[in-house]
């Protein structure tokens, strides 16, 4: 069945937290500055070098005390970047609830980790004294889907909400999920992207996979030797076309698909990446030569890298420019999608090519523009974000001004 | 190190868990929730008569939660490094991902998460890639059983179910797109106020079982803001 062609769509907010910082405007810095936000890692103790995009914890607000049995790392998260002032996100999803009513705004959430680093400070503490600590709470905290009820209580609405957890390209599928929403008249707006935090279990299990960077990660390089964590927030608005909204950035379309290879290698040829960017593109019928930019998902690993390169390559051909971002603020997981869904935003609205930080010589198998500095003074009209999930989940996004 | 017997899931043995679309090497070590969407999936496709080259949805409220356990237990004990099987197989999408590779498919998977509304929540995902992606999907909600240190309270019985869905057929029961709607009552909350969200599908299947006909409204998920779906059965 050929892709249904969906009205673009505006984003009329976003939000974000990571390493940078709190708010777009602290991540629009670093991207012009090129400067890594990766760190050894302070959270909890490892017995290994690991770098990681972790957040100041006191740029981290306390939720209010009538929700606090929601009170974990990843709301706390979400929280920073939806109190971000100059962002705006609460203002704007506050508008839309009073525009459309609290039915009709969705939240569709992308998460990996959710509160498991309260889980696990729980067991830790169960372990030492038989006991679950008491302010522990399982469902509003623990469960997939818990982030994304705080931020309905918070926010009180009432329409349709759901985690999406497809490992890295989890807050990607909750965008594509939320344009669905929309365009079938479910819900007139949706609060999507999503929400990841640092913990023991991503950062030694992705160890035990060997595919942590003793160092900085450095994706696309010849000597690239895996990833660096990250966490953070990247949440959107999105909404359904109103005349007002004509000069936001849009989300134009979307392509998913699946590797159907193995739970932790992706296709070697990248044919599963090639066919999520091919559909995008016949989703919004834009073809190669019209992406003036790809934000890939580049995680620094040998077989991520030269897979997506293989699949685009094929899709796009070699001219396109293209960068990774994860060397900045580290491969934030559940949260990447969203995240690098406001960079590709910002390359719009800012008229800027983000670099690749950390490169220092792009592996001689990529036949492609890969950006090492960050450009600007650019015009750029339509962007490409691609997220890519353990288990052979393939994402890309299409972003562009609303060509109606 | 020997493996160990999961007591658990021989207990289901009489209940016709089936993941054999699973190769060996894969089977064997995957959850029970993974084993009983697969199981749940193989089955509606063979029902439907369908191939299995379909884009699908998972829904699990806890997802690999016996997995997230012992991973857990692991962390806490300080025993390191973790067992990468183990890692890989802890993410939300593993029966998705399991599932894809067993059969081959390369259509999109899904991976979704709610409380007790999964299955509604489900559906209604069904409806939004049935009015723009594709003509056919399957749908599976699941979950097993959760560690009894977490919610000791939880009536929890594992349970999947799976429905291939398609796009309207004037000689095919037909399903509604759900909604919500303010209870007549204030629902009491049950002390643990969650439970399976697959046993929500109940009504439908019996519906669909018992030869009636004519269009039936059936509730999809409890709660003060439930949800609701019309049956429209030729």
């Amino acid at each position: 069945m050929p892709p249904t062609h969906l009205p673009p769509m505006p984003i009329t907010a976003s939000a974000s937290a990571n390493a940078c910082g709190v708010g777009n405007q602290r991540l629009l810095d670093v991207i012009r500055s090129g400067q890594s936000q990766l760190r050894p890692v302070r959270l909890f103790e490892v017995d290994f070098p690991a770098f990681t995009g972790e957040i100041n914890d006191h740029l981290l607000p306390a939720l209010d005390d009538s929700l606090a049995r929601f009170s974990t790392r990843n709301t706390r998260i979400a929280l920073a970047a939806l109190n971000d002032p100059t962002d705006g996100l609460r203002a704007a999803v506050e508008h839309a609830r009073q525009r459309y009513g609290v039915h009709r705004i969705g939240i569709v959430l992308g998460t990996s980790t959710s509160g498991i680093y309260e889980t696990e400070n729980a067991y830790i503490a169960h372990a030492e004294t038989g006991l679950m600590p008491p302010q522990y709470d399982f469902v509003h905290q623990h469960l997939c889907v818990a982030t994304a009820y705080f931020l309905r209580a918070e926010l009180q609405l009432q329409g349709p909400c759901y985690a999406v957890s497809t490992a890295c390209s989890s807050s990607s599928n909750a965008i594509i999920s939320a344009q669905r929403l929309i365009h079938a008249g479910i819900c007139d707006a949706v609060l999507t992207g999503g929400v990841d935090s640092l913990c023991r279990m991503t950062l030694q299990g992705f160890k035990s996979l060997d595919l942590v960077s003793d160092r900085p990660c450095t994706p696309l390089d010849r000597n690239r030797s895996g990833i660096s964590l990250g966490e953070g927030a990247g949440l959107l608005l999105l909404e359904r076309q109103q005349p007002e909204y004509t000069g936001c950035v849009h989300l134009l379309g979307a392509g998913e698909s699946s590797d159907a290879h193995h739970i932790t290698a992706p296709h070697p040829e990248g044919r599963g990446a090639a066919l999520a960017m091919d559909r995008a593109l016949r989703q919004t019928g834009l073809v190669a030569a019209d992406i003036d930019y790809v934000n890939l998902h580049a995680t620094g690993t040998l077989k991520n890298d030269a897979a997506e390169m293989t699949g685009l390559q094929a899709v796009l051909g070699t001219d396109t420019p293209c960068s990774g971002t994860k060397g900045l603020i580290g491969h934030t997981l559940g949260a990447a999608g969203g995240i690098e869904a406001i960079i590709a935003c910002l390359s719009l609205k800012h008229r800027l090519l983000p670099g690749t930080c950390g490169l220092r010589e792009t592996d001689p198998a990529f036949d492609a523009q890969v950006l090492k500095e960050t450009r600007t003074d650019l015009t750029v009209r339509y962007t490409m974000s691609n997220n890519f999930g353990f288990g052979g989940n393939n994402t890309a996004l299409l972003f562009g001004w609303s060509h109606d | 190190m020997p493996q160990q017997t999961d007591n658990t899931v021989s207990a289901f043995d009489n209940c016709g868990l089936d993941p054999s679309v699973l190769p060996p090497l894969m089977r064997r070590r995957t959850s029970l929730a993974t084993r009983m969407a697969i199981t749940a999936a193989d089955r509606a496709c063979n029902d439907a008569g369908t191939g299995r080259d379909l884009p699908a949805i998972f829904v699990s409220t806890l997802g690999e939660m016996q997995v997230t356990h012992r991973l857990c237990e692991a962390i806490a004990r300080q025993v390191y490094p973790l067992s990468p099987t183990l890692f890989h197989n802890s993410v939300h999408n593993t029966a998705a991902s399991y599932w894809s590779i067993a059969v081959n498919t390369m259509e999109p998977m899904q991976a979704m998460a709610g409380l007790d509304d999964g299955f509604a929540l489900g559906l209604t995902e069904a409806a939004c890639q049935l009015a723009t992606d594709t003509t056919q999907l399957l749908l599976v909600c699941y979950d097993e059983h959760m560690p009894a240190e977490l919610l000791p309270d939880a009536t929890w019985p594992p349970c999947s179910v799976a429905l291939v869905l398609g796009s309207a057929h004037s000689d095919r029961p037909q399903l509604s797109i759900p909604w919500q709607e303010a209870a007549a009552e204030p629902a009491t909350a049950p002390a643990c106020a969650i439970h399976n969200p697959a046993l929500q599908a109940l009504p439908l299947l019996e519906l669909l079982r018992s030869g009636a006909t004519g269009t039936h409204c059936i509730q999809l998920a409890p709660g003060s803001l439930p949800w609701f779906a019309n049956l429209v059965l030729p």
